[in-house]
Order: C-alpha cells, then structure tokens, then sequence
C-alpha cells in the first residue's frame, strides 16, 4: 500500500503519461478509498497537469522550412548577437545623417518653378532652329523693294 | 559510428541541429545560452565524429548537448528571469482562451522553476519543454528510471502546491 505523497507523485505521473502498469495497480488500490488524493488529482488536472494536456506542437527535430533550418543549424555567434544593439545604433545614427544630408542639399538646388504656358511656348520657338541670317535679311531687301517709295 | 549513421557535418547538423538546440534551451531556459551550448556540443561532434564508438549519432548528440548545457548552467548560473513572458511553446493551442491560460500557467511555471533542486529543474524543463521521455531523460543524464521519476514527480506536486497558494480556489483556470 502507497502512502498519499507516493501517490500524489504517481498521479503526476499518469498524467504525464509516464506511468506503467505496476504503478497504475498501486495508484488504483490507494485511490479507491482515498479521497484527498481524488482531490489532488482534480486539482492537478486543472493545474501543471495542463502542460501535458496542450496540444503538442510539431517538435523542432520535424524537418523545418530551410529559413528556420538555418537559423537553428547556424545561431549567431555570441559576440555578433551582443553588438547587435550597437549595431541597430550606428545604423540609425548613419542613417540620420543620411537624411539630414539630403534635406540640405535639397534646400541649395531648389528646382525653379514651371514657367507659365506663355513663356512655355516661346521657349519652344526658341528651341525651334532660327531661319540664316542671310535668309532673313534677303526678305527684309525683297520686303523694302517691294514698298512703294 | 555505424555506415547508415556515418553522415557529412552538415548532414547531422541538418537532421539533428535543432533537437541539440531544443534540449540545451530547455535546460538553460534561455534561448541564447542554449545556443551557446549548441555550438559546444556541435565543438564535440566535430572532434569526435569519426570516433567508431558512437552507434546511435542522435542520442550521442542528445546526451553530449545535455551535458554541455548542465556544464554551462553550472560555470554561469542564469542571473535573470529565463524566457521573455509570452513565448512559451503552449501558445499554439486553438482556443484562444486556453491559449492565454496555457501562456499564464506557463509563465508562472517559469517564474517557479528557479525554487526547485537543480535536478528537479532539468528533468522537468527536459520533460516540459524538450518533449523528451522519462526513459529519455534517464539515459542522457545517467540516471536510474525510477530516480528521474521521482524527480518529475516531486517537480510537479512542488509547483502544484505553488500554484494552490497562488490561486486559492486550489484552480488555475
């Protein structure tokens, strides 16, 4: 016959599924005329017995996607994961500078605004290629000529 | 080692790399110092991996990774709390209100875990949280079956009872 902290021990056991057939006919005598264990078992049930009830999540040695494989096969040494906050550091105060760099030179070659659609199109006659000189002179001759004196 | 357990490196750290990893953070219950652990054993294999002797390359790797990680544990005591609160592996159950009961029992196992005998913690952390068997847990850590029995068994009525004086309806849900 088990005392009650024997059993209360095997109760832990059952439910962690850890308990063979021997221990079971022990635990079965004991709890038949003992109420307190019944108890105990209900409360460990309803207590860490919880932890063996979970349902089981895939175990790490099922063969993992290659991403996390990775990172279980190789973990980060212990000095790169210790820098890693001084790392994130230098990186954000890098990248600060960065942008604080492209404010500025942004400010000193600010884009001049779009001109006016008027100006817009003198600007493409201008881009336009000018008649010769030779040819705008010999109108204005031909022009003068042809004005009665 | 046997012809069929003979492998290349990358061959066993593929098969086995994150079961190592498994038991070393279970025993550490910190997921860094589990690696650090890891990469000893990993140290070990490397020495030993044409050592004739090993027949069985998974539970060498087993045993060799619980060792390094008791060694470790034992060299730098953990000096802060172990997991981050939240990231307990109970976290995937369906429901999400068992799901929040399972993360709470889980942290405040957490929490207990500490105030146990060092050889109660690991065989219940190796039980728990590296899913290994009883018979498992005896062969690594060379013990007799019923000694880890007994060490899980106090485990669990030890955080039992600090879960009743926690929750005085003697429930946790």
């Amino acid at each position: 016959m088990i005392d009650h902290e024997q059993a209360q021990e095997l109760l832990t056991l059952r439910a962690f599924g850890e308990m063979d057939e021997s221990e079971a006919n022990r635990l079965a005598l004991h709890l038949g005329s003992c109420a307190d264990c019944r108890r105990f078992d209900q409360e460990f049930a309803q207590g860490i017995g919880r932890l063996a009830k979970l349902e089981d999540p895939p175990r790490a040695d099922a063969t993992p996607p290659p991403s996390v494989r990775r990172v279980g096969v190789h973990p980060a040494p212990a000095w790169r994961r210790r820098l890693a906050p001084l790392a994130a550091c230098a990186a954000s105060f890098a990248a600060g500078i960065c942008v604080t760099l492209a404010i500025h030179s942004g400010s000193e070659s600010t884009p001049t605004p779009p001109p006016p659609p008027s100006q817009r199109v003198e600007g493409t006659f201008a881009r336009e290629s000018p008649p010769p000189l030779a040819t705008t002179l010999g109108v204005l001759t031909v022009m003068a000529r042809s004005v009665p004196r | 080692m046997n012809a069929s357990e003979r492998m290349p490196p990358e061959a066993a750290l593929s098969a086995h790399g994150p079961m190592v990893l498994r038991v070393c953070t279970a025993i550490l219950g910190d997921r860094e110092r589990g690696a650090d652990a890891a990469q000893d054993t990993w140290l070990r294999y490397l020495r030993f991996k044409d050592d004739n002797s090993i027949d069985n390359l998974g539970g060498w790797l087993r045993r060799v990774a619980v060792a390094c990680a008791i060694d470790l544990l034992r060299r730098e005591p953990p000096t802060a709390q172990p997991l981050e609160a939240g990231e307990s592996r109970p976290a995937q159950g369906p429901d999400q209100g068992q799901v929040l009961v399972a993360r709470e029992l889980a942290d405040f196992v957490r929490a207990q875990l500490p105030r146990l005998p060092e050889s109660q913690r690991i065989v219940f952390r190796l039980k728990t949280e590296a899913e290994l068997s009883l018979a498992e847990i005896a062969e690594d850590l060379g013990l007799a079956l019923p000694t880890v029995k007994t060490h899980f068994a106090r485990a669990c009525v030890r955080l039992q009872a600090s879960l009743r004086a926690f929750s005085p309806e003697g429930t946790h849900s």
